[in-house]
């Protein structure tokens, strides 16, 4: 059976559950690309792609499968790989290409490259990891308060609610006093 | 002035779950009476923002490392020996 992501697989267990998918799936992908005509690099970075839109879907809602992970995963790659190089081929344009890409995956890679080398952004990666670790922890990884609680050692999911809304206080305030100082925060 | 603890929790509500008509109404109605509310919910959705784009980062790292620890270390030998062979066919 495959392993479920999330509140199912405890969070220490993600590189177990990466590893597993890995191992399942990339050679499926590797044996694609390559048919295609596609470098190993190629396969390497649409398989990893393909593997944070898979997670975020997954966190996002409860992802009822027909087939297995393995193919789903598969299909994603699949899609992209039409996407980006069949299609670029035709010679779309650029923005053409992200257009239909964040539309329909949602996958936004050129604003978060931006906002990944913005100067805000390296701040709270350093000066406020540990509440970016908390609260990517329930908004980006979804997980529930009691899970936040074990993994940040609080005594209780109450006082993982209260330090979540510190940090987000705190973040909050940051972002705001640092990106009327700085250029660099996009729009 | 930093934000209270309610004004949090109502921009949180607003912003990620899907208000219902009613919920939209009082929030414009909070609007015409605190001007400053809209400022606010617009450096919220900012920090969500950059919290996803955080937890993203992390996850795209660890998935480097899964790669580099499956590409280098012996205990996974045969799988690297099995993509090779894919590329040799």
């Amino acid at each position: 059976m495959d392993a479920k992501l999330n509140n199912d697989v405890a969070c220490n267990d993600r590189e177990v559950w990466l590893t597993a998918l890995y191992k399942k799936a990339f050679p499926l992908v590797v044996s694609h690309v390559c048919r295609m005509g596609g470098s190993f690099d190629d396969a390497r970075d649409l398989f990893q792609d393909a593997l944070v839109i898979y997670y975020e879907k997954s966190t996002q809602q409860e992802l009822t499968l027909k087939h297995s992970d393995k193919a789903y995963l598969f299909g994603i790659a699949r899609y992209l790989w039409n996407k980006r190089y069949k299609e670029s081929l035709k010679q779309l344009s650029i923005d053409q290409l992200n257009a239909d890409f964040d539309e329909e995956i949602g996958l936004i890679d050129v604003a978060e490259q931006e906002i990944s080398s913005s100067r805000l952004f390296k701040l709270l990666q350093t000066a406020g990891q540990k509440c970016m670790e908390l609260l990517s922890a329930f908004y980006y990884e979804k997980l529930s308060m009691e899970k936040v609680s074990e993994r940040f050692g609080f005594s209780g999911s109450r006082s993982a609610t209260v330090q979540k809304f510190k940090c987000l206080e705190k973040i909050k305030e940051t972002v705001k006093e640092k990106s009327l100082s700085y250029e660099d925060i996009l729009e | 002035m930093k934000t209270s603890l309610n004004e949090l929790l109502l921009i949180e509500d607003f912003l990620l779950t899907s208000p219902g008509g009613e919920e939209k109404t009082l929030m414009q109605a909070r609007l015409l009476l605190q001007p400053k509310l809209q400022e606010s919910i617009y450096w919220q959705q900012k920090t969500y923002q950059l919290v996803e784009t955080y937890g993203r980062e992390q996850l795209r790292k660890e998935i480097t490392k899964v790669h580099q620890k499956l590409f280098t270390t012996p205990e996974h030998l045969s799988f690297r020996q099995r993509i090779i062979g894919l590329f040799g066919k």
